[in-house]
């Protein structure tokens, strides 16, 4: 058995050892520790997944049940799974974006991962709310220490909303201590039944809310455009990718675990809103041109969906929702790793202004297509499950079905246009030589594929690790 | 087992992408696997004859609910996979000859995937099994469309293809939910089986679903736009996609499921749909002067018919008439890719302009066009046989003035191209004589295939007086023909373009791109709301406070000391945690 807590002692030595090594000015690359750190957790979670977690447990305040608790509950491996491998793929690509602030940069990015990976193994709510908070300050400073232009004021509006839904995911979380005296999740499940369905439905809309903002749904998602554009592409990837499903995890917690009964009176509404917000997101992504923003509206109709299949009620549904999301947690950030190559060779990420590139990068094109397939639900890769699911487990809504399999057909319609734009026909990029893939970005696309070709074939491997019945 | 028949093109896939024609010659590759699937299919064809065995593998489980893939092998899947391979191997002996001067690896990649999507569809009895190589066959032919990306119209056509036949792919997703959810399985045996536990609406739900998805797979009125763009395609591409695959799935779904559709009472609205799609297709061909695009609306023509024959409860009818034009229709669009490689144009009269009027070409091509007008002792004749048996009287009366139509477009293509013999001696190359040839003997000797078809599926067919009259109409079609176009003058000139004002219109191109526009403008208002939006939120965040302000704090400041500091908070925090305090 492996202990949980041997999932963060690695970043903890390495963001030691990196500010060490400020203090003493050593010649240690502080790219060595990061990356290291983060290799080494990997080996740990195929240790674990093989030999089995085992929890830990560390009291820090009796009086408000404040521990660092860690511990698997029936939905955390997914997004731990995610949460380990998806930051490790993300690193070919900051040679790109990340110019200067070495030393801070790596330190950061181990804060980043480790407390992403602490917020999907917490099981007490406190000490994930406190890891969240942590991930989510430290996007911030990522977001606008890399980005373009106007990346300050872009960083600023995701930490303005962020905090807003961290604030509403707090409240709710002090409602369920104050009514059953613990943080624990366990406890809480157990113990919140009793509540009156007026007191945890509130619980619940607040969450929603939180989630809504997150990740991000129609309305409240007016802060995604600026911090996925303004943002580094490498840094997009890992927000679209893994901070988008902090709100979703959280909602699932009480959907699954905490709230289960009060589910019901939100169910149709909100579905009718993620149905909104697919179609809203399908046709803003229509009307762009740019490559980073079109696959930032598509990431906002795919969590649009796994809100869908969320708040449908059912294990088909909610099942297809966590598929969905880890799928898409992967395909989103192949896509905009690409996006940032192709910034890297051709200049720019305009699809108007490139084309023809099938020709030019090949190995480029051919990860392009299965970014694109596996979006758009083609078998074989792992969206196609996820989306199934959705759709089976929101059957009963089919008003819903219809709306959202329209969406689908818009986002086929401009993700066809994007490979007629940057694939197709004649080349209109500067005339200059490109690079194709080689290296370290062949293999980061390739894993990237090869994750998502796998849980495409072979599902089983991640819904077999879902349990809905366990907190 | 049954899953072996899948798996030489699979094979044939992983072995192109990875040894790239260094060790091997892909099209070798392909050739050789697409042999060993035939032998595959035989063997089992042979071994399953008049049995019936489902294989179920156990995919992925939700709660109670099983999500099975299971492959079926039984006289009617396993002679479809014959039929397949057959027609695949053939076609792939003539890309060699075709393909020479072409991208190989990308080529057979792709045709690869094609081939063994078919395969897979015909053989699975699982719905998603059936939805993923539906789709896969989609994506394969989006691919093989846009195969030279570079031109403009090739990249169109791709695109239009794909997103017409993925509204049938979504909607064949939406009936397979809906089935699903009524029965809990995803078996499509055991669904057809248990038809009677399903609510009504939803079966007419699932089978107006269903039928929508093969109209617009079979490229069927409405949908029947995206089959003659997708001539940008290699002809060999085309040759398979009008026979053997793609078009040929949506029939081969309406088929296998056509206990479901006449449960549900749907079968009405098929029959209307095949007619006007006949009309419509037969004017269309008239019109072309592209070899191809005849073809194409010959394809669209022939598999309305097929469409009729399920309308008229004979789905077996249906699927006879699908295995004979199979083999026709892929013997026309070699000829037609012989006659682009060897003279460099598709268009009829440029053709009839380089004198080809030889026996290695005519006599094929006649052949071919006699089995598609249907006239005696071709395939065709036999297909029609068996096709009209379970018609009506008034149905015979508007049938037989569809034969006269397609035999007219199809002599008109025979005499305009076949006028004259001026060309020196054209040497052939022998992997594309080795197809033409096989498939010319087919279309001749293969209808009678009809006499003893009874032994592997029940099949009624009958030789009466309207099937007299029927070929009677096609020769005069084919008389009509040459009066009309062998000789051309003036007058057809003037006839040509009186009929291209007429019938121009019913590509609907123009409807087309109105709506593709409306769909962006929408998406255009939608944006600009998005625009609204944002900026409204910037307002608000401005008002409540300066932002510009904090920007300014911080950014005078040291920055790296911030985080830095920050870093080291959270350090401490997690070694106090640690430390236990």
């Amino acid at each position: 058995m492996i202990d949980l807590i041997y999932l963060i002692l690695p970043e903890i030595v390495g963001i030691a050892l990196l500010y060490l090594k400020n203090a003493f000015h050593s010649n240690l690359s502080s790219k060595t520790v990061s990356y290291g750190a983060m290799a080494v957790t990997l080996v740990i979670l195929f240790l674990g997944i093989i030999f089995g977690f085992d929890g830990f447990n560390l009291m820090i305040s009796k009086a408000i049940d404040f521990s660092v608790s860690f511990n698997l509950n029936g939905i955390s491996l997914p997004f731990l799974f995610l949460a380990v491998l998806l930051p490790i793929l993300v690193l070919p690509s900051y040679k790109y974006d990340i110019a200067d602030r070495d030393l801070t940069f790596n330190a950061l990015l181990l804060v980043i991962y480790v407390s992403l990976i602490a917020v999907f193994m917490s099981s007490n709510l406190l000490s994930l709310f406190m890891f969240m908070e942590i991930s989510l300050l430290s996007a911030f400073f990522a977001i606008f220490l890399w980005g373009g232009d106007g990346s300050f004021n872009s960083a600023m509006k995701f930490l303005i909303f962020t905090q807003i839904s961290s604030m509403l995911i707090l409240t709710s979380f002090l409602m369920a201590f104050l009514y059953t005296g613990s943080f624990s999740l366990s406890s809480i499940a157990s113990l919140l039944h009793g509540a009156n369905s007026m007191y945890l439905s509130i619980m619940l809309l607040l969450i929603i809310i939180a989630a809504i903002i997150k990740f991000p749904v129609f309305p409240l998602h007016v802060w995604m455009p600026g911090a996925y554009y303004d943002s580094a592409t490498s840094i997009t990837a890992m927000l679209s990718g893994l901070f988008s499903k902090l709100g979703g995890y959280v909602l699932l917690l009480f959907i699954v675990f905490l709230t289960p009964n009060a589910v019901g009176y939100f169910s149709m509404p909100v579905m009718v809103l993620a149905a909104i917000s697919a179609f809203y997101a399908a046709f803003v992504a229509l009307s762009k041109k740019d490559l980073k923003l079109m696959f930032s509206y598509s990431s906002m109709l795919y969590m649009s969906l796994a809100l869908m299949g969320m708040m449908s009620n059912n294990p088909i549904g909610i099942e297809g929702s966590i598929f969905l999301m880890v799928s898409y947690g992967f395909i989103s950030p192949l896509a905009f790793v690409l996006t940032g190559y192709l910034k890297s060779q051709a200049g720019t990420t305009d699809m108007t202004k490139v084309g023809g590139l099938m020709k030019k990068l090949p190995v480029f094109a051919l990860f392009f297509f299965i970014a694109i397939f596996a979006s758009i639900g083609v078998p074989g890769f792992s969206n196609f499950i996820g989306e199934f699911l959705v759709f089976l487990g929101a059957f009963k809504f089919y008003p819903l079905l219809i709306i959202s399999i329209v969406s689908m057909l818009i986002a086929t319609g401009y993700y066809l246009s994007s490979i007629k734009m940057v694939l197709f026909e004649k080349f209109l990029g500067p005339v200059r030589k490109l690079r194709d893939l080689n290296g370290s970005e062949l293999i980061q696309a390739g894993v990237f594929s090869l994750v998502i070709i796998i849980l495409g074939i072979l599902p089983y491997i991640l819904l077999n690790s879902i349990n809905l019945g366990a907190v | 087992m049954i899953y072996l028949i899948l798996l030489p093109m699979l094979v044939s896939m992983i072995l192109i992408a990875f040894i790239k024609d260094r060790l091997l010659k892909s099209h070798w590759i392909a050739v050789s696997m697409a042999f060993l699937s035939l032998v595959i299919s035989s063997v089992f064809f042979y071994l399953y004859l008049s049995k019936n065995v489902v294989e179920n593998f156990n995919w992925f489980n939700i709660g109670s609910y099983a999500f099975q893939i299971s492959f079926i092998a039984n006289n009617l899947h396993l002679l479809m996979a014959v039929v397949v391979s057959l027609i695949s191997l053939l076609i792939l002996i003539f890309s060699i000859f075709y393909m020479k001067k072409e991208k190989q690896e990308r080529y057979y990649f792709e045709m690869s995937l094609f081939i063994s999507a078919m395969l897979g569809l015909v053989i699975s009895n699982s719905f998603i099994l059936f939805y993923v190589f539906w789709e896969l066959m989609s994506i394969s032919s989006y691919l093989l469309i846009s195969f030279w990306y570079e031109r403009e119209t090739a990249s169109n056509a791709a695109k239009k293809a794909l997103i017409l036949t993925k509204i049938g792919d979504i909607s064949l997703l939406a009936g397979i939910i809906i089935l699903f959810a009524n029965t809990g399985t995803l078996s499509i045996s055991a669904t057809i089986s248990n038809l009677s536990t399903i609510p009504q609406g939803y079966l007419v739900a699932a089978a107006a679903l269903f039928i929508i998805a093969a109209l617009s797979k079979s490229a069927q009125f409405p949908f029947y736009v995206w089959l003659p763009d997708a001539m940008e395609a290699p002809t060999t591409v085309s040759a398979l996609l009008h026979s053997a695959t793609m078009v040929a799935s949506g029939v081969f779904l309406l088929i296998i499921i056509s206990p479901l559709i006449y449960a549900s009472g749907t079968l009405i609205y098929i029959l209307p749909i095949s007619l006007i799609t006949i009309f419509v297709s037969s004017f269309l061909a008239l019109d072309s002067v592209d070899t191809k695009r005849i073809l194409a609306y010959s394809t669209i023509d022939s598999l309305a018919f097929m469409f009729l024959a399920v309308a008229t409860l004979n789905p077996n009818g249906a699927l006879f008439y699908l295995i004979m034009h199979a083999v026709f229709k892929s013997l026309l669009f070699l000829l037609a890719g012989e006659l682009l490689i060897l003279f460099g144009t598709r268009n009829i009269f440029k053709l009839r302009g380089y004198g080809i009027k030889k026996p290695i070409f005519y006599v094929p091509a006649f052949i071919g066009l006699s089995s598609l007008a249907g006239i005696p002792p071709f395939l065709g004749f036999f297909a029609h046989a068996a096709l009209s048996y379970n018609f009506s009287a008034s149905l015979e009366a508007i049938f037989v003035i569809a034969t006269f139509l397609t035999s007219l477009f199809s002599f008109r293509l025979f005499f305009t191209v076949y006028h004259e013999d001026k060309t020196e001696k054209i040497r052939e190359d022998k992997s594309a004589i080795i197809p033409i040839a096989t498939l010319s003997m087919l279309s001749v000797i293969g209808g009678f295939s009809l006499f003893f078809f009874n032994s592997i599926i029940p099949i009624n067919y009958s030789f009466d007086l309207f099937l007299v009259l029927d070929s009677i109409i096609a020769l005069l079609g084919l008389f009509a023909a040459y009066y009309l176009y062998s000789n051309r003058d003036a007058s057809y000139a003037k006839l040509d373009k009186k009929l291209k004002s007429i019938f121009g219109r019913l590509t609907y191109d123009g409807a087309l791109s109105a709506s593709g526009i409306a769909v962006t403008k929408f998406g255009g208002l939608v944006d600009k709301f998005e625009g609204l939006l944002g900026k409204a939120f910037d307002k608000i965040s401005s008002l409540s406070f300066d932002l510009s302000y904090v920007s300014r704090e911080l950014q005078s400041g040291d920055l790296s000391n911030y985080v830095v500091i920050f870093i080291v908070g959270v350090i401490i925090v997690m070694a106090l945690m640690l430390a236990g305090v």
